[in-house]
């Protein structure tokens, strides 16, 4: 064969096997550089290691029991075994046995909790809930005795962790930072959950803002977003896909918080400036030994708290009267509240609710890091760009139900610069700016308020455009 | 060279192409939804036993209890080089909004550096990162106040205690915005009434470990900054850049001083271990001189 | 090597036919018959193409493979010179013109009556029971509140869907289509119901379910990266549980938190 034969046979050899591999078991979370870049690099080592111990690469993860997510669990004691077959009996209080019988069960964990194998675990082929048996991989290096007790979890993680990655890393990216590969053509940007932090949500702010329930996360899913790039997801989702991809967004939110957490914590101390200091290397590995690995736990306990204190009773804001009739009278006081004193709403909304109120014309700063930000108008937590909610437009994010927009009034949006108003305002007033606020795309069809008009209104009025 | 193209040799490439097309991108298909992840799990019950002696970082006290008792700490910060003037954001009665209330008495000046005219500087944070070994907090029960008027903060620079309880008021007729960006409490964010004289709770439940802005959405020059500490060794300098420290357990402590303009302008550490030895009773004053350009000048 | 090459050849053809026969079997077809009436016509003129184009197929290739057989066992004669027959030329013209102007024809009722506007049912056009939006990656529905007619502009009262087009069975109905950002298609299998939706224009699309069920909405014109998951449903539904429907979502949008204001929306769903 001539040498151009032989070049053009040995291509195609080369192409045949191009495509084959990609191994990408390898992938990994991404970390957050914006904080961890501020750390000592041994520090930022130290913090990586911690997130891969507890909780893994995307492909590989760790699910850690501290925390409040719902990994798809049974616990229960060993009775017989045979070979990997270990048939046994359940702890009904702390087990969700119809799910067991999932497909996502295989290479979930069992956790061995007693007996000679204590603190080692297996991964799971299958489930037979006829008998009541787990089948498991290999891999144990001694086999388990009767009596053994055990935790089984894992299958909704992995569950929503395929379904994610089908639905939603592409926007949002693999570690939830709404960096993915779609994320740079999207305006406003996807939701980056590593602040733990989500818009609409029915829970309150003050004292302190409570984190979004699952019911929250849920209707966002299902409602999509109108006027962003969140669609629906109902009906391609079943409602047990549902549970699975909210417990894994709920899962990375946790990490974010996390290694937030962690970074802040060593930033005080063992920031990149620090570098040159004498002994800083020697502080750091004492504290790392020291003290850190009781951090670590402390601060997975409050996060997992705010979480779990979201799901509890009565976070929901329930209005302790219902809305009134929507009256001239009730959207005349709504309006005089958004452009009168006691809320100001209209130096960001606008007078006319356009959303183009004077806070949109100044130069905010920054508050990490105190540099004055190059456009002008709002910022949000994500440090991106936000505009006040044109209302003349009548598209709501949050859900335009009157409960709704009470909560949005009531509330604020957790993550931006609207205020939570329910200490400013009574119970009518927000109602009454509910009543206004769903009434502005609609102004001009509107009957006329049945008062005389002052020569005020009527110039604002005039100055409404539809 | 020339090229001997047969139908036979033109056929076997045809074979080639189609083969090595269909079986290139047949690699593993072991990526994104397709892929099978691992779990496994780790229990709740990870907690390392605390090695004996370490609770919370050590902070060395040289030589307690033998130099005397508890003793106070006074210092004076002061620029090192020309004192700036004031930043005047809106003069009297040119507010760009609100102007019935803001800047109604008064011109609106920025006090991120505000120099005294012997050169004190004002709110610089002086505290201890860590409570000494083995002081114990007593719970805060006193109520700070956090006043605003004509749209600007009354206190700019506030150290308060964790738990303690801050009245956020307001002063004006106007509806305010309060919004705190902590770094390890819960956020702040609520409307505050016109006159509102009783107050809103602002509570932090955690110690931090420098000072963070506290702002109004609705005004956006306002601006003012909270350390809550879970001690009481922490104080902010006042128009002549004095400030003091009570009640200090004897022995070698590590300030840390703390200003809105150091670090380039985004707020930072002017000192991280100021050595300061208490030796009981009361000490000569300590100056702190700062050079110009640490704050950014 | 002739040989070979004529079995090479006919070996496509007959691989076409074979495979196109054996679709249904794998349901590679239609999804199952027509759910509306106009929706069998669409289907009939389907099967009346395809017989057509099967029988010029079979005889086309049939042609073919007789030629090259022949000449394969045929070393020693000589392929004729022709310098073209007009007579060949006029016919394989005109026979397929003839063709296409029968079906041209032949479709034209079905054509008028799905897309002509003065063609269209009673009482579609005056009422359509929802706007249909399309947009990345969703269907936006608006309904008139119960008892009232849909108008261009959005009401007060109207009452918003995501995704889950409701429509009730046994007559006649009519939805606008637009679309929000870039061209979609709002495409019905089950009804054989396709149409573009075009950014700035109206399109009514009328349609009446005979059977109820949920049947798949799809988008059908590439609109970006997430039109493959562009994918709603279709609930054909009695009228009375339309209307049901219809009062569910008003409540649900009229829901104020108020635990007690509300027996029928208590759920936050």
């Amino acid at each position: 064969m001539s040498v151009r034969w032989q070049t053009i046979v040995a291509l195609m050899l080369a192409s045949l096997l191009a495509g084959c591999g990609g191994d990408t078991s390898k992938a990994r979370f991404a970390e957050n550089s914006a904080l961890a870049k501020q750390l000592l690099p041994k520090a930022r080592k130290a913090v990586q290691k911690t997130l891969d111990d507890h909780f893994g690469s995307p492909l590989d993860s760790v699910a850690w029991l501290k925390l409040p997510v719902n990994y798809g669990k049974a616990e229960g004691t060993v009775k017989t075994v045979d070979g990997q077959k270990l048939s046994v009996e359940f702890n009904a209080e702390a087990s969700d046995l119809e799910s067991l019988a999932s497909p996502e069960l295989t290479r979930a964990g069992l956790l061995f909790t007693s007996g000679s194998n204590a603190g080692k675990q297996v991964l799971l082929a299958k489930f037979d809930s006829k008998n009541s048996t787990f089948e498991t991989l290999p891999g144990l290096e001694s086999a388990p005795s009767s009596g053994d007790q055990f935790v089984a979890a894992g299958h909704f993680l992995r569950h929503g962790r395929k379904l994610y990655a089908r639905h939603c890393q592409h926007c949002h990216g693999v570690s939830g930072d709404g960096e993915g590969t779609t994320a740079k053509y999207l305006n406003p940007r996807p939701r980056d959950y590593r602040l733990g932090v989500f818009k609409f949500t029915s829970t309150a702010s003050f004292p302190a803002p409570i984190k979004a329930t699952r019911d929250d996360l849920k209707r966002v899913i299902a409602l999509g977003i109108p006027g962003t790039y969140m669609p629906s997801f109902v009906p391609m989702l079943k409602e047990n896909e549902l549970t699975a991809v909210i417990e894994y967004v709920r899962w990375l939110a946790m990490r974010g918080e996390i290694e937030k957490g962690l970074v802040t914590e060593l930033k005080g101390e063992y920031s990149k400036d620090r570098s040159k200091d004498d002994g800083i290397d020697k502080s750091l590995e004492t504290y790392l030994s020291e003290t850190y690995p009781n951090f670590v736990n402390e601060i997975a306990g409050e996060v997992g708290e705010k979480w779990s204190g979201a799901e509890e009773e009565g976070t929901p804001i329930i209005p302790k009267k219902p809305r009134p009739q929507d009256t001239a009278e009730s959207r005349h006081r709504g309006k005089e509240l958004f452009l009168g004193n006691k809320a100001k709403c209209v130096n960001c909304h606008g007078p006319t609710g356009r959303g183009n109120g004077p806070m949109t014309e100044d130069f905010q700063k920054n508050p990490d890091t105190n540099e004055t930000y190059a456009e002008r108008g709002l910022y949000d937590t994500w440090g991106q760009p936000i505009k006040p909610r044109d209302l003349t437009r009548g598209i709501y994010r949050g859900g335009r139900r009157p409960i709704d927009i009470y909560r949005r009034i009531y509330a604020g949006i957790k993550g931006t610069p609207m205020p939570g108003n329910s200490q400013a305002l009574s119970e009518d007033e927000i109602w009454d700016l509910v009543n206004y606020a769903l009434s502005v795309p609609y102004d001009s069809q509107a009957p006329k308020s049945p008062k005389p008009h002052s020569v005020a209104e009527h110039s604002m009025d005039h100055g409404h455009a539809n | 060279m020339k090229m001997n193209v047969s139908i036979k040799s033109l056929f076997a490439l045809a074979g080639w192409a189609v083969v090595s097309a269909s079986v290139t991108g047949c690699g593993k298909l072991e990526s994104g939804a397709h892929a099978e992840p691992t779990i496994r799990l780790k229990s709740a019950e990870a907690v390392v036993a605390a090695i004996p002696g370490a609770s919370g970082d050590k902070v060395e006290v040289a030589n307690t209890g033998d130099k005397g008792g508890p003793g106070s700490f006074l210092g004076r910060v002061t620029l090192k080089g020309n004192n700036p003037n004031q930043t005047v954001i809106f003069e009297k009665g040119k507010s760009n909004k609100d102007g019935s209330v803001c800047a109604a008495d008064g011109s609106i000046v920025s006090e991120e550096l505000v120099v005294g005219d012997d050169g004190g500087v004002a709110n610089v944070f002086v505290f201890l990162d860590k409570a000494p070994a083995g002081f114990k907090a007593e719970k805060a029960n006193s109520t700070l106040t956090f006043d605003q008027k004509g749209c600007v903060f009354t206190t700019h620079a506030m150290i308060c205690q964790v738990g303690q309880i801050i009245k956020v008021l307001s002063d004006d007729d106007i509806a305010h915005n309060t919004h705190t960006f902590p770094g390890r409490n819960d956020p702040f964010n609520s409307t505050i009434k016109p006159k509102d004289r009783d107050g809103l709770d602002l509570v932090y439940k955690k110690a931090e470990k420098n000072p963070f802005p506290v702002k109004c959405d609705l005004h956006s020059w306002m601006i003012a900054y909270h350390l809550p500490l879970d001690h009481p060794f922490g104080a902010v300098s006042g128009k002549d850049g004095k400030f003091e420290i009570r009640d200090l357990p004897a022995g070698t402590h590590e300030f840390r001083v703390w200003h809105e303009r150091a670090e380039g302008g985004k707020g930072g550490f002017l000192e991280r271990k100021l050595k300061v030895t208490i030796k009981g009773g009361e000490q000569p004053p300590m100056e702190i001189a700062i050079d110009a350009a640490k704050f950014g000048l | 090597m002739r040989k070979f090459w004529c079995l090479f050849f006919m070996f496509w053809p007959i691989a076409a036919i074979v495979y196109s026969a054996m679709s249904p079997a794998y349901g590679w077809w239609f999804p199952g018959p027509s759910l509306t009436e106009l929706g069998q016509r669409i289907d009939n003129l389907f099967y009346l193409i395809l017989i057509i184009i099967t029988v010029v197929f079979i005889g086309t290739q049939v042609a073919l493979g007789y030629a090259l057989w022949k000449a394969a066992h045929n070393k020693d004669e000589k392929s004729h010179f022709s310098h073209g027959s007009h007579n060949l030329e006029v016919i394989w013209s005109v026979a397929p013109a003839v063709i296409l102007l029968f079906l041209a024809l032949y479709q034209m009722d079905v054509w008028r009556d799905f897309r002509v506007k003065a063609y269209f049912p009673e009482g579609t056009i005056e009422s359509p029971i929802a706007e249909v939006t399309a947009r990345q990656f969703e269907w936006r529905i608006r309904y008139p509140a119960p008892g009232k007619k849909l108008q261009l502009k959005p009401q007060p009262d109207d009452l918003y869907a995501v995704n889950d087009l409701h429509a009730p069975i046994g007559r006649a109905v009519m939805i606008q289509l637009r679309s929000e950002d870039v061209q979609h298609a709002f495409f019905l299998p089950h009804l054989r119901i396709k149409q573009d939706a075009i950014p700035g224009q109206v399109i009514p699309i009328w349609f009446k379910a005979e059977k109820k069920g949920l049947f798949e909405l799809l988008c059908a014109e590439l609109c970006g990266w997430g039109h493959y998951k562009m994918r709603a449903q279709l609930t054909a539904e009695r009228e009375v549980d339309f209307q049901d429907y219809l009062k569910k979502l008003q409540a649900d949008q009229n829901y104020d938190g108020f635990p007690a204001s509300d027996s029928v929306a208590k759920k936050e769903e």
